[in-house]
């Protein structure tokens, strides 16, 4: 049967059906993913300039911009610092919960999993507010038990301010880990548990032997995801610097310590006064690139391991 | 048969679901910015005003954020011309330059009145949306504005491009009895001649400083200061794309000299700790426009009475805020948003609503030929103070001013980012603090030289 016979026949309702899907795919999601692609190829900015410039704003980026691979590198040492934390803290929090030692379990995933829910505006702004360099808590705190002589200007040295948005993160996410490996623990039979304490298992080879294996796709899934949105890191490091004035931002935090790609996009395009489109389309392509190549990677090196063992 | 409707049943709903769904993401082309094409605009015959004001109707659409004054002053507006319609569309002014440029670069309309904060109206003016008023067939006469406004209501070509909603004075605010302890006296005039520049202030903050045992400044922070200098300065910062990179190392360098002899609290300018300030006793002074009052300090120290003043600083007077008002160059309802601009901002009838709707003084000179009648009485908050004199007798005559330009507020972030650090780093001085605000400013202006 040929295929537009096919479409003729019983089989064109699932097709007809999909196609509202696709049709608001087409134009919602392809337009403009390709038109981003187009929009990196030209230096529009609002200022009447629309030249198609081939691959210079990639060019531009990739060779001569060093506040691009700077915010790179800073994705990159935050998802550092906190994803072995999160998953680390994640399995034992969530092993915990699941153990006998805890009784009412849907308090304590609520409570972990309460910051989760909270908006990354308000993160910021919380976190700007805890760690403010004269009237911050933190400081008030550590002054008060004479803990030190002088406030700390915690965001105002690249090294506390990366600490601090690493701890920000880890602080929103571990509800969200919690979550899904208790899901996982629950998920796991008990009686593979029961056979291997019958067979003199301990409770730390319990832990590393069998829960820890058996979580392996969770793993996968929230290391990857975990990847995609440290890459795309923007809202609460932005918060975080905003400043207080409409309009005034400490765009990239001391020393751009606090600088994402995706902050950078939103510079170059949309705030301040450059409104450079085939910059923030370039920055935000190859930011994709490198989401889908670390992605890739990720998952290559978890399954090499599940092969290997 | 069931079958054969069961099928036309499955159709129309396969029909309906993609054209709601086309429709969402359709444009909705002339009509995004109110009833513009709606409107009747039958004002083509009034720019001189030689027209009866009620044969005037059009529809005009406005996006702002000032809601209170625009109300205000669009009910004394109506009352001459009853037709011109006004629909207020509130927009942020956090949020203003963005939705423009979102509305530009779809295509959108604009609306027929568009207004520019002063953080981002060189940018606005840029982008070539405005109507130019000194033009035929506005023609308005440059030369009723106070010499200060031109450079901040001109484009990089020259043009006029809108009208002030309201002189924005700038001076300086203080505690009086923190002066009166440190100064031994809170009078604004002996005061601003206590400080006659700024070496004098800033070697009288060190002795404060020292007085106080380290617990009050002068400025709660060094952005408060930078606000106050930078906007003294009447040599633009970039021309056409040259920066004058010895006008901001002066800057630097007197800023790091607030810095060194312990003027600044080192606080985050408009942060909590920063509003909160204005209750305590660690900082005296702060920037203070005429729109500081209502907007800041009161706010800020509701339970004082009696507390405060105001007095000129080192250097005079300065330009501290403001918003363009201009004429979107494609409406189609240009005329009678010529008619409602020239009448709000452009006249003496229009100065007077202000006046009398929000205390705003607008800088027209005509307006300031009698100035008895911008008093405001005297106002216990700021111990006994006429806030309106003090303005326009003792501000307004000294301020000066610079060109706007599409870089400003990028040039604003990043000496924030800079003064950030050197507020903290004794070892970051004006020559490093210039570097760090040349690279600042680099990132995403490349065209940008250096002198």
């Amino acid at each position: 049967m040929s295929k537009t016979s096919a479409l003729k026949g019983k089989n064109k309702w699932p097709y007809l059906f999909i196609t509202p899907y696709f049709l608001s795919y087409g134009v919602l999601s392809l337009f403009p993913i390709l038109f981003t692609l187009y929009i990196s190829l030209t230096d529009w900015d609002l200022y009447g300039n629309r030249h198609f410039i081939g691959l210079d704003n990639f060019k531009q980026l990739f060779l001569h911009d060093s506040f691009f691979w700077k915010s790179m590198l800073n994705v990159f040492l935050f998802l550092a610092g906190y994803l072995p934390a999160l998953v680390l803290f994640g399995m034992l929090i969530a092993s915990l919960i699941e153990s006998r030692l805890i009784r009412r379990k849907t308090i304590f995933r609520l409570s972990f999993f309460s910051a989760y829910m909270t908006t990354p505006v308000a993160v910021g702004i919380i976190f700007s507010l805890l760690f403010d360099w004269q009237g911050g808590f933190i400081n008030n705190l550590l002054t008060e038990m004479g803990w030190i002589d002088s406030k700390i200007n915690w965001l105002g040295s690249p090294d506390s301010a990366r600490w601090i948005v690493i701890l920000m993160i880890f602080w929103k996410n571990l509800g969200y880990f919690v979550m899904f490996y208790t899901a996982g623990m629950a998920g796991i039979e008990a009686s593979i548990y029961e056979a291997a304490v019958i067979d003199g298992a301990s409770s730390k080879d319990v832990f590393f032997r069998i829960t820890m294996p058996l979580l392996k796709p969770i793993n996968m899934f929230l290391i990857i995801t975990s990847i995609i949105s440290g890459l795309q890191l923007v809202e609460e490091p932005m918060l975080l610097f905003s400043g207080w004035a409409s309009g005034s931002s400490m765009v990239g935090g001391p020393e751009g310590s606090a600088f994402t790609p995706i902050w950078y996009m939103f510079d170059a395009s949309f705030n301040g006064s450059a409104f450079k489109y085939g910059k923030g389309a370039a920055i935000a392509y190859s930011t994709f690139l490198f989401i889908a190549l670390f992605s890739v990677f990720g998952m290559k090196w978890m399954n090499r391991r599940g092969e290997e063992q | 048969m069931l079958k054969f409707w069961r099928n036309k049943m499955s159709m129309a709903l396969l029909c309906m679901t993609i054209i709601l769904v086309l429709a969402g993401c359709g444009s909705n082309g002339g009509n995004s910015s109110g009833d513009n094409a709606g409107s009747s605009a039958n004002a083509s015959a009034s720019a001189n005003g030689s027209t009866d004001p009620e044969s005037i109707s059009a529809k005009l659409t406005v996006w702002g954020w000032d809601k209170a004054w625009f109300e205000g002053t669009a009910q004394k507006f109506n009352e001459k011309y009853p037709n011109i319609k006004l629909n207020f569309v509130e927009v942020s002014a956090a949020d203003y330059l963005k939705k423009i440029q979102t509305s530009m670069a779809s295509g959108s309309e604009l609306p027929d009145i568009v207004w520019a904060e002063s953080a981002f109206r060189g940018a606005l003016y840029e982008l070539n949306i405005l109507q130019s008023l000194t033009a035929e067939p506005y023609n308005f006469d440059k030369s009723k504005l106070l010499d200060f406004e031109l450079p901040l209501l001109s484009d990089s070509k020259g043009n006029l491009v809108g009208l002030e909603q309201s002189g924005s004075p700038g001076a300086l605010a203080y505690k009086r009895d923190l002066a009166k302890q440190y100064f031994g006296t809170d009078d604004p005039s002996q005061l601003a001649g206590m400080f006659a520049d700024w070496d004098s202030f800033i070697a009288k903050g060190k002795e404060v400083y020292e007085q106080s045992g380290g617990k009050t400044f002068m400025f709660g922070s060094l952005m408060d200061a930078y606000t106050v200098l930078s906007n003294q300065g009447t040599v633009p910062i970039v021309d056409g794309t040259s920066v004058n990179t010895g006008e901001m190392l002066n800057l630097f360098t007197k800023l790091q000299s607030v810095r060194d002899n312990q003027n600044d609290g080192k606080l985050w300018m408009w942060s909590p700790t920063w509003n909160s300030s204005y209750s305590q006793d660690n900082v005296i002074f702060y920037p203070a426009a005429n729109w500081s009052p209502q907007f800041v300090i009161k706010p800020n120290d509701k339970s004082s009475d009696g507390r405060w003043g105001l007095m000129v600083p080192p250097g005079g007077g300065y330009p501290y805020g403001g918003t363009t008002i201009g004429i979107w160059k494609d409406s189609k309802n240009k005329d009678a948003a010529w008619i409602y601009l020239n009448w709000l901002l452009g006249s003496d009838e229009g100065a007077q609503a202000n006046f009398e709707v929000s205390n705003y003084i607008l800088p027209l000179k005509s307006f300031f030929s009698d100035t008895s009648k911008l008093s405001s009485g005297e106002d216990s908050f700021f111990g006994g103070q006429d806030l309106g004199k003090f303005w326009v007798d003792e501000v307004f005559p000294s301020i000066k001013s610079k060109p706007v330009t599409k870089y400003d507020q990028d040039i604003y972030s990043s000496s924030e980012l800079v003064l950030q650090v050197m507020s903290q780093d004794q070892s970051f001085n004006a020559d490093k603090a210039l570097a760090k605000w040349e690279e600042q400013l680099k990132k995403n202006h490349p065209e940008l030289t250096f002198d």
